[in-house]
């Protein structure tokens, strides 16, 4: 990690005004994804990542759900020419520019994210032509060359054919090549594989490898498998309930859990245990998430927390403790231990 | 094993109501005076509506030199406008409410059989619907007065035939778009007959947009009464009704301009009223609008 | 499996008129489920695999009887379900429930908990009216509810509590068999442990048998005494748990158990088996459906319809290869 980070995050927190009072969606969160790096970010449903993902691409603050957001803190990214840029600060045209270009995004509805009218060949072309000004015959001969780099057989004809004609894999893999259309520094993937059957995700899985491989871009990926981050991941960013929790290489994150949370997670990971034939062995985080309008004081993971502490965890919220080889973590109780 | 399930967490406050805006409180006061002017009139009507008294015809409201009695004037037959006014408020409120609420009634019961009976029921029932959208309706509205007479129950009847098919349309959709999800199947798989899931499950969760259907459908069915009023083959003389009104005064527009001008402000009130409370209602209850 | 099974499919089809064509005796068929057999026996769990549109739940809504096979009978207790009439109908009604996916479509957002949970109690006529809500609240006790969560409405429940309350609706009218329909697919992943231990719990304490669903085979094998892989329509793979985890048979099931993620970096492996992707909607039924995406297939394959060969140790598998293929990693 000698190059500068690509994208840093500081103390990004963003609150939502709501008609039942304010969500602080996203509480200081604070991390680097570097060049040439997977950084998966783990959580469950309100933990903010989806969140982190919209400010990233600048999709807060401007419509649609997230019209009633206030983001503060500051997200430098390291653009093309080296030079440093505070992405929440930029307005609405620099701002369209930069999505698409500098940083793509597949989502997780491979279904709905495509216009159904267009084939995807147009839809790509389309893209070609408006980011890298392509004329429409070389916009369209680049379209099926991409649509081949995503693995999709036949590409010549494939362009041809509108959404509802592919299966759900091929869909994921042409919004993947939509996203890569302009060879973006940065790929948010906000959990692509979700909607798709077991033996596809393995696909789509090794597609992104292979692309990362080739392009040696970032990715942000999101999810809440920690079977997919293992497969994937080289860093790890744990979030609950807004707040990071832990941050850590892969290796080190699944050899040794320090927060109580993603030791929880990791345990919950269905494991086909071929050895034994025991029923019932299932590891239980107790407790539900906790209502986004009154988090816990305190750590917000403290009342379904087995080791928490009367007077230490419901008190103050931790503070990051740093430990070698770029880990951190949010627990007064293992901090101390 | 109860101590691993803190299921019963901190209970989520219940939805807080948000206040009604102030427009919708003044719409629902002017509504409130309307329809309780008709539910009252007679004892707000301050003469009989019917009796003539051709020594005052065509008197200019008391406020413009008129008889002091007479607050709107009267009419080409001596007859109190404000009488008839607020008598002709009542007939045409009360055409309208029965006429929207029978058509409601009827297209309900039709789209939830449709959509819920489904295959060749729901093709018979709907081709019936397709069959009244492309009947020129006028045309079925003279023809029911030709055949039937002029009584106050046929103009009811056809004029609540004007509109069953929305409904029948708009409660198909919804129950084809409510029975797919899993808790109808579950009621079914609990054993409930289809009268309880109908009438427990489907229609509770469509009711919203058919509320919506039913206030932005009676100002049009308030029009059409006073249309047909107005062409003559609706209320007829010598009951008040606020179309017949416009139609019987139009003669006298030039002469006499309060004998049209009172009745058609009437009427445009109560429609505004009705299409501005409905309009609200559907962005308060977040109804998906179709067309 | 000598006793009689609770519950059993018998060359079960299900075929489904596709739209688009105006004479409907015309209409495009899709087979949803193809001539599968399968029997669970009292106090059994079987869980079902199979990726989207394999026909899982389909099968599942066709042993509930909540959906008519085309071809084939069901049996419950050895009785043809379209036999059963009037009375034991309801009887049977009671007997087969269903715990479905999305916890929020399953619940009606206008009623509250309580009447939820009340309403197979009404139903059937279960319990003095009266002491039917101290029923609801006991019946929630059981799911690990609060009894107060009676008077609250499905929107003020987190995706889990409302799971349970899914789960205690269909308990309600004492059920025997479940068909649990992707139970825990839409959950956090922390919570899905949760529901798992509970349903485990509940088949212990009720002696209750279930079919699992789920594309997921590692979400719903710890709990299944049997594992059945279907795969358009077909039953392509059914054993005990460690059969088909340990020894799959075919190749879809050895592409399925690969596929799946191994939560340990240290282990990342090489590249699952190349399966062609994308299942067309409908496959060439006159041979092996899954032969278009198989890394072994042979022209044999596409010629008839592998018969599923059941091995003594009652490990069934429908592969022409089967015997040829090199043995599981």
């Amino acid at each position: 990690m000698t190059a500068p980070p690509l994208l840093q995050l500081r103390d990004l927190s963003v609150d939502f005004s709501t008609d039942m009072g304010i969500v602080h969606a996203v509480d200081r969160v604070s991390f680097d994804i570097g060049t040439d790096e997977i950084v998966a970010l783990v959580g469950e449903s309100g933990s903010g990542k989806s969140v982190i993902a919209q400010a990233i691409m600048g999709l807060l603050g401007v419509g649609g759900a997230g019209r009633n957001a206030r983001t503060s803190g500051q997200l430098r990214f390291r653009g093309r020419d080296g030079a440093a840029i505070d992405l929440l600060t930029l307005d609405a045209e620099e701002r369209r520019r930069l999505r698409g270009r500098d940083i793509g995004m597949v989502f997780q509805e491979p279904m709905t994210a495509l216009n159904p009218v267009l084939t995807v060949g147009e839809q790509i072309a389309e893209l070609l032509r408006v980011h890298a000004g392509l004329t429409r015959a070389q916009a369209a001969a680049e379209a099926v060359a991409r649509l081949a780099e995503v693995g999709i057989a036949a590409p010549a004809e494939r362009a041809k054919s509108y959404p509802h004609q592919m299966s759900g894999g091929m869909r994921q893999r042409v919004l993947i090549a939509i996203a890569m259309a302009c060879q973006p520094l940065l790929l948010i993937a906000d959990e692509p594989t979700t909607a798709l059957d077991v033996t596809v995700q393995a696909q789509i899985l090794e597609l992104m490898r292979t692309l990362k491989r080739r392009t040696r871009m970032s990715v942000l990926f999101i999810t809440h498998d920690f079977g997919i981050v293992a497969e994937l991941a080289d860093r790890v960013v744990v979030l609950y309930a807004g707040r990071m929790v832990e941050e850590g290489s892969a290796t080190d994150i699944f050899a040794s859990p320090r927060h109580p949370y993603t030791e929880g997670l990791l345990g919950a990971v269905p494991r086909l245990d071929l050895a034994s034939d025991t029923i019932g062995a299932v590891a239980i985080l107790p407790g539900t998430a906790p209502d986004p309008l009154a988090f816990p004081a305190g750590c917000r993971f403290h009342p379904r927390c087995t080791h928490a502490r009367p007077g230490l965890c419901d008190g103050k919220a931790p503070a990051m403790t740093a430990l070698a080889g770029a880990r951190r973590f949010a627990c007064h109780v293992r901090a101390s231990a | 094993m109860a101590s691993l399930f803190e299921a019963s967490a901190a209970a989520t406050p219940a939805r807080r109501r948000r206040p009604l805006p102030a427009y919708v409180i003044i719409l629902m006061v002017i509504g409130a005076v309307l329809v309780l002017n008709a539910l009252l009139a007679p004892w707000l009507a301050p003469f009989d509506p019917d009796t003539t008294r051709l020594l005052r015809r065509l008197r200019p409201p008391s406020w413009l030199g008129g008889p002091s009695e007479s607050w709107f004037g009267t009419d080409q037959l001596g007859r109190d406008l404000l009488s008839r006014c607020i008598y002709g408020l009542r007939t045409s409120l009360g055409i309208a409410l029965v006429g929207t609420l029978i058509g409601c009634a009827v297209g309900t019961t039709i789209g939830l059989i449709s959509g819920y009976l489904g295959r060749a029921v729901d093709t018979v029932l709907m081709m019936l619907v397709d069959i009244q959208i492309a009947l020129p309706y006028l045309l079925l509205v003279l023809v029911g007065i030709a055949v039937l007479g002029t009584d106050l129950s046929v103009l009811i009847l056809l004029i609540s035939l004007h509109s069953w098919e929305n409904y029948a349309r708009l409660v198909r959709g919804q129950v084809l778009a409510v029975r797919a999800l899993p808790y109808i199947e579950a009621s079914e798989a609990l054993g409930a007959s289809t009268i309880r899931i109908l009438f427990r499950h489907v229609l509770p969760n469509i009711a919203s947009p058919l509320l919506v259907m039913l206030t932005l459908n009676f100002p049009a069915i308030l029009l059409l009464e006073s249309s047909l009023s107005f062409l003559g083959i609706g209320v007829q003389p010598p009951t008040a009704s606020l179309g017949r009104m416009v139609g019987e005064g139009r003669h006298q527009m030039l002469a006499a301009w309060w004998l049209v001008v009172a009745p058609a402000a009437l009427i445009l009130m109560v429609t505004l009223t009705a299409q501005l409370l409905g309009d609200w209602l559907r962005d308060r209850l977040d109804v998906k609008t179709e067309k | 499996m000598s006793a009689q099974p609770l519950i059993a499919a018998e060359a079960v089809t299900k075929e489904f008129p596709l739209q688009g064509s105006m004479l409907p005796w015309r209409a495009h068929r899709f087979t949803a489920v193809e001539n599968v057999s399968i029997a669970i026996a009292p106090g059994e769990v079987l869980g079902l695999v199979g990726e989207s549109a394999s026909g899982k739940s389909t099968l599942g809504r066709i042993l509930l009887g909540l959906i008519q096979p085309s071809a084939g009978t069901v049996r419950f207790r050895g009785t043809d379900l379209r036999a059963i009439g009037g009375g034991e109908r309801r009887a049977m009604r009671r007997a087969l429930q269903i715990i479905f996916q999305d916890p929020y479509a399953s619940l009606d957002p206008r009623l509250t908990i309580g009447a939820i949970v009340r309403e197979g109690l009404d139903i059937h006529g279960i319990g003095a009216p009266g002491a039917r809500d101290v029923k609801v609240a006991h019946l929630l006790g059981r799911v690990g509810l609060d009894a107060g969560f009676a008077r609250r409405y499905p929107h003020e429940l987190s995706g889990g509590q409302r799971q349970r309350v899914g789960i205690a609706r269909a308990l309600a009218v004492e059920p025997t068999f479940i068909v649990g329909d992707e139970p825990v697919s839409a959950l956090d992943v922390s919570i899905r442990g949760q529901i798992l231990a509970l349903l485990a719990e509940l088949r212990r304490s009720m002696g209750l048998s279930m079919l699992l669903i789920s594309h997921d085979i590692g979400a719903i094998s710890q709990l299944s005494d049997r594992i059945a892989v279907l795969y358009a329509g077909r039953m392509i793979e059914i054993g005990s748990r460690s059969q088909v985890l340990r020894t799959p048979r075919h190749p879809y099931t050895r592409a399925l158990l690969a596929a799946i993620p191994v939560p340990d970096p240290s282990r990342r492996r090489a590249p699952p088996p190349a399966l062609t992707d994308g299942a067309s909607a409908s496959p060439d039924r006159a041979g092996c459906v899954f032969a278009p995406r198989c890394p072994h297939v042979r022209p044999a394959c596409t010629g008839s319809v592998p018969p599923l060969t059941v091995l003594e140790s009652g490990h069934g598998t429908a592969c022409l290869l089967q015997d040829e293929l090199p043995p599981a990693a």
